[in-house]
C-alpha cells in the first residue's frame, strides 16, 4: 500500500493532473475498473452475489443524474467501463446469472472470447445456465466452448422448446440466422441435441432440405462430431427414441447427400422407411443421394436391395450404378423388374452378374428358373425380355435348360406373334418339351392377359388356339387353358357385345365385331371337343423298362417327345387327311426307339411295344408302313383297349414275325426309312437363338393347318 | 469518557501518529474531520477497519467525491455489503459525473 500522505498529494495513477474541484482528478478507467472489481469482489466473498444484480444495475450502469445515467455516456464516449482482465476475473467468479448477463448487454469487453471462456471456467456455470444466462450469451459460451467438454446443459438451454422465450429464440434463428444452428450441430453431444435442432426445424414446418446448403452444414456437423457413438445412436429411425418421431424423410435426403462413410451410409440406406413408404416420391429421392454418394458400395446396395418399391421407380442410369453392386439373384431381379429398366440396364445387369464369382452365383442361380418361371407369370413382357437375356447370361453358369424359357418368354412378350411363329416354323421348338411348371406359369400368365387384354387375346385366330392346345402336351395345361381361358374369353366376348375395344384396337380404328366373337366359339367348340376325348395327344405307352436308358437321352435331345413322368413317348395328334404321312413319321421314331434300345442294351431281346389309343384305320397305315420297313427286333403289341379287327391283328402277327427274322446291325439304321419323317436341323431363330436338337417327330406336319380327329382310340 | 480527550483533529497531521491510534480512537478522530484531506488520512491510517469506515460513511458522506483514488479503493475493500458500497460508489460516480461535464 503507498504511503497514505504521498498518495493523498499525488495525481492520480493515470499521471493526470489533479484539478479542483477534485484535487485528486478524474477517476481514470483504470482506477473505475479497480473499484468495480474490488466492490464486486467484496460482495462475492461476503456471499452476496445475489446482490451483484443490484450493484451493477444501480451503481455502475445507471446511476442517473441531471445528464442521464453513466451508461448513456458511456456509450456516448465509447469509454471502456470494465478492463477484459476485471470481466475475467468476473466470469469466473460470479455466482449470478443476471449479473453476467448486465455485464455482457452493457460491457462491450463482455463480448470478448476471454470472458465467456472465464465463465465457462465458473464453477457454478450449470446453476448459471440455468438460472437464466440469456441468449446470444448463451451461444457464445456455445461457441467458445471446446469441442470436447462442451457442457450439454447450453444446448439443452438453448433449445429448450417447452420454455415460450427459447420458442421464440429457435424461431428467430431459423428464420434469421439459421447458420446458428450449424454451431449448435457441431457441438452437440447427446443424441438428443441433434433432435433437438431437427425438432425446432420440424415445428417451424422446416426441414433441412429446405436450409440449402445450410442444412447440409448442419447434416455435416452432426455427421462429424467426434464424439464416438453419436452417429450409431442417430440410427436414423426412430431419431427420437422417447419420443417415437422419425427422423424426416427430407431430413434423411439431406444426410444421404452429406455422408461420407460407407457404414453411416448404409445405416441411412437400411433405415429409409419411416414417416413415409417405401416409393413414395421423397424416398426415390434420397435413394438416388444414396447411389450418387461416392460412399456408394456394395454394402450400402444391399441395404438399398431390401425396399424394391424404392428401385422400382429408378431411372435407367441408377438402376445400372444399382446392377454395379448388386450380388444376388433377388437384387438383380430387383432391378430387372423395375419400370425403367431398358436394354442398357439389362446389358448392365447382364455384365455385372458375368463378373461376379462362381461361388456367388452356382447358389443364387440354383432356383432360377423356378424364379422365372413365377417373374414370367407375374411380370410384363419387358421384364420377361430382361429376365430371359438374364437367364443366357448366367447359362454357362448353371447350365440352364434355356430354351423353353425362350419360349415361354417370347410368348409372354408377343402372344399372338408366338403362336404364328410356332405355326410357319420360325420356332422349331413348341410348347410341347416345356417343363410342366412353365407350363403353369404359361397359364396363368394367359389367365392374366386374358384378365387386362382380352380383346387381344380373343384376336388369336382358331388355328393358333387350337395349336396351342395341341402342341401343350400337358393335360392339365390343357384343361386348364381350355376351360378356363378360351371359355372366359368367350364368355366375356359374349358378355359385351358388339364391341370390345383394345387400347391397341382403339387406336388402329378397327374394332372386334360379332364376326370375331362367332369364330371364338367356333375355336371354343372344337377346343372342348378335343379336350373331351382327352386325345389332345396320343399317347403309346412304352412297357419295355430298357428304353429307359433311352428315354433319359431322348430327354434332353428331344424334350418334345417324351412324357417323363410315365415313361410314355408321345405323339402328336393325328389329323385326318394326314395319316398316311403321320404314319411313317411313327414307324420312324418306332425304328429309332429299337435302335437305341439295341444299342444301349447288350442283350439281343426283342423289344416289346404296347401300341394304344390309334384308331383302326391309323393303325392300318401305320402297319402297312411296318410291312414295307421292317424294323429287326420290334415286337408290336396291342393292349386290351386296342381291339384291332382281325385283319389287322393278322398283319400285326406276321410283321412281328418277320420282325424277329430281321438280323440286328448296330452300326446301320434299322430301314431306312427311319429319318424319312424327320425334320431337318432346326434353325436358329431371332427369337431363340440356342440351337435345338431336331425332334424325331416331324414338327412340320403339326404346323399344317387342319382338324382334329376326334377319333376314339381303338 | 475521559480518554476521548486525548483525540484531536492536529493529529492527523503527524503521520507517525495517526499509524499508531486503534480503530476506536480513528473512529473519534473520523467524527472529528471536516475534509476530504483529513478524511484520507484517517482511511489511511494503519488501523482503519470497518468500523472507522462506518463513520465516515455516516458523518462524510459528502466528502467521499472528493477522496483520493486510494482511498476509495479501501473503502471499498473495507465495506461489507451492497449498502455501503452504494454509498461510496454514490460519491464516486458524483465525481465521474462532474469530470464528464467538465470535459465536456
Amino acid at each position: 500500500m503507498p504511503d497514505v500522505m504521498t498518495t493523498a498529494v499525488s495525481p492520480d495513477r493515470s499521471g493526470s493532473t489533479p484539478f479542483t474541484p477534485n484535487q485528486y482528478g478524474n477517476i481514470d478507467s483504470t482506477t473505475w475498473n479497480e473499484l468495480v472489481l474490488e466492490a464486486m469482489l467484496v460482495l462475492i466473498e461476503k456471499g452476496q452475489s445475489g446482490a451483484l444484480k443490484d450493484f451493477v444495475n444501480t451503481q455502475i450502469l445507471e446511476p442517473k443524474d441531471e445528464k442521464g445515467t453513466l451508461l448513456e455516456q458511456a456509450k456516448i464516449s465509447n469509454q471502456e467501463q470494465l478492463s477484459i482482465d476485471n470481466l475475467e476475473i468476473l466470469g469466473a467468479q460470479l455466482k449470478d446469472a443476471q449479473t453476467i448477463n448486465a455485464l455482457f448487454e452493457h460491457f462491450q469487453n463482455a463480448k470478448d472470447p476471454v470472458f465467456y471462456k472465464a465463465i465457462l471456467r465458473n464453477d457454478n456455470l450449470n446453476s448459471l445456465i440455468t438460472g437464466g444466462l440469456k441468449e446470444p450469451l448463451l451461444f457464445n459460451l456455445l461457441e467458445n466452448s471446446d469441442t470436447n467438454s462442451v457442457n450439454g446443459k447450453i444446448i439443452d438451454k438453448l433449445l429448450d422448446t417447452s420454455a415460450d422465450s427459447s420458442v421464440a429464440y429457435i424461431n428467430d434463428i431459423i428464420n434469421n440466422e439459421p447458420q446458428k444452428l450449424i454451431t449448435i450441430a457441431k457441438k452437440a453431444t447427446k443424441i438428443e441435441h441433434c433432435t433437438k435442432v431437427l425438432d425446432a426445424l420440424g415445428k417451424n414446418n422446416r426441414r433441412l432440405e429446405s436450409l440449402g446448403a445450410i442444412g447440409e452444414d448442419i447434416a455435416r456437423a452432426m455427421l462429424q462430431t467426434k464424439h464416438e457413438g453419436l452417429l450409431e445412436s442417430l440410427k436414423f429411425q426412430r431419431f427420437d427414441i422417447t419420443k417415437k418421431r422419425d427422423l424426416n424423410i427430407k431430413d434423411k435426403i439431406v444426410f444421404a447427400k452429406c455422408i461420407d462413410n460407407s457404414t453411416q451410409l448404409a445405416n441411412l440406406a437400411g433405415n429409409l422407411p419411416g414417416d413415409e413408404p417405401p416409393g413414395s416420391e421423397d424416398h426415390i429421392r434420397a435413394v438416388k443421394e444414396i447411389i450418387d454418394n461416392t460412399s456408394f458400395d456394395d454394402e450400402v446396395a444391399d441395404q438399398l436391395f431390401k425396399h424394391p418399391e424404392n428401385i422400382k421407380f429408378l431411372e435407367a442410369e441408377y438402376l445400372m450404378k444399382l446392377a454395379e453392386r448388386a450380388g444376388s439373384k433377388g437384387q438383380f431381379n430387383s432391378i430387372l423388374n423395375a419400370n425403367n429398366t431398358n436394354s442398357q440396364v439389362v446389358d448392365a445387369v447382364i455384365k455385372f452378374a458375368n463378373s461376379k464369382p462362381q461361388d456367388i452365383f452356382s447358389k443364387a442361380f440354383d432356383d432360377l428358373d423356378k424364379t422365372i418361371s413365377t417373374k414370367i407369370a407375374s411380370n410384363p413382357p419387358r421384364v420377361v425380355r430382361g429376365l430371359l437375356r438374364f437367364a443366357k447370361a448366367a447359362l454357362p453358369i448353371v447350365k440352364l435348360a434355356i430354351t423353353p424359357f425362350a419360349v415361354a418368354a417370347n410368348f409372354i412378350m408377343h402372344p399372338i406373334k408366338t403362336f404364328k411363329q410356332i405355326r410357319s416354323g420360325r420356332f422349331t421348338m413348341p410348347f410341347a418339351g416345356t417343363p410342366t411348371s412353365m407350363l403353369k406359369s404359361i397359364s396363368k400368365t394367359i389367365n392374366e392377359l386374358d384378365k387386362k387384354e382380352k380383346v387381344k387375346f380373343i384376336e388369336l385366330d382358331n388355328d393358333s388356339k387350337k395349336d396351342l392346345v395341341s402342341c401343350g402336351n400337358n393335360e392339365s395345361f390343357k384343361k386348364q387353358f381350355g376351360q378356363m381361358n378360351v371359355a372366359r374369353n368367350i364368355e366375356s366376348a359374349k358378355a359385351a357385345p358388339p364391341a370390345i375395344v383394345s387400347p391397341e384396337t382403339a387406336a388402329s380404328g378397327q374394332e372386334v365385331t360379332n364376326n370375331s366373337i362367332s369364330k371364338v366359339e367356333e375355336a371354343m367348340t372344337t377346343l372342348a371337343k378335343v379336350t373331351d376325348l382327352g386325345a389332345a395327344s396320343l399317347s403309346h405307352k412304352v412297357d419295355n423298362s430298357s428304353l429307359k436308358s433311352w428315354v433319359d437321352v431322348k430327354k434332353e435331345e428331344a424334350p418334345g417327345l417324351i412324357d417323363w413322368a410315365n415313361d410314355k413317348v408321345s405323339f402328336p395328334q393325328v389329323e385326318e387327311g394326314r395319316q398316311d404321312e403321320q404314319a411313317k413319321v411313327i414307324v420312324s421314331a418306332l425304328a429309332e426307339i429299337v435302335r437305341l434300345s439295341k444299342e444301349k442294351n447288350t442283350s439281343k431281346e426283342e423289344v416289346e411295344l404296347e401300341a394304344a389309343g390309334f384308331s383302326p384305320d391309323m393303325m392300318g397305315k401305320i402297319l402297312s408302313q411296318l410291312e414295307s420297313t421292317p424294323i429287326a427286333g420290334l415286337q408290336l403289341h396291342c393292349g386290351e383297349a386296342a381291339k384291332l379287327p382281325e385283319a389287322l391283328q393278322q398283319q400285326l402277327g406276321r410283321i412281328n414275325d418277320r420282325n424277329k427274322a430281321v438280323p440286328y446291325k448296330p452300326d446301320t439304321p434299322a430301314t431306312p426309312a427311319i429319318n424319312r419323317g424327320m425334320a431337318p436341323p432346326a434353325a436358329t431363330t431371332k427369337e431363340s437363338p440356342h440351337p435345338t436338337t431336331p425332334p424325331i417327330i416331324d414338327t412340320e406336319l403339326l404346323k399344317k393347318p387342319g382338324s382334329a380327329s376326334g377319333k376314339k382310340p381303338i | 469518557m475521559a480518554n476521548t480527550s486525548l483525540v484531536n483533529i492536529e493529529m492527523i497531521n503527524d503521520s507517525s501518529l495517526i499509524n499508531k491510534l486503534n480503530a476506536k480512537q480513528l473512529k473519534e478522530l473520523a467524527l472529528l474531520a471536516t475534509n476530504a484531506d483529513q478524511i484520507n488520512k484517517i482511511i489511511q491510517a494503519q488501523h482503519m477497519d470497518h468500523e472507522v469506515l462506518t463513520v465516515i460513511l455516516a458523518n462524510s458522506k459528502a466528502l467521499i467525491k472528493n477522496l483520493a483514488t486510494d482511498s476509495l479503493l479501501k473503502l471499498v475493500k473495507n465495506s461489507i455489503d451492497l449498502q455501503e458500497l452504494k454509498i461510496i460508489f454514490g460519491g464516486i460516480n458524483a465525481r465521474r459525473n462532474d469530470n464528464s461535464s467538465i470535459s465536456r
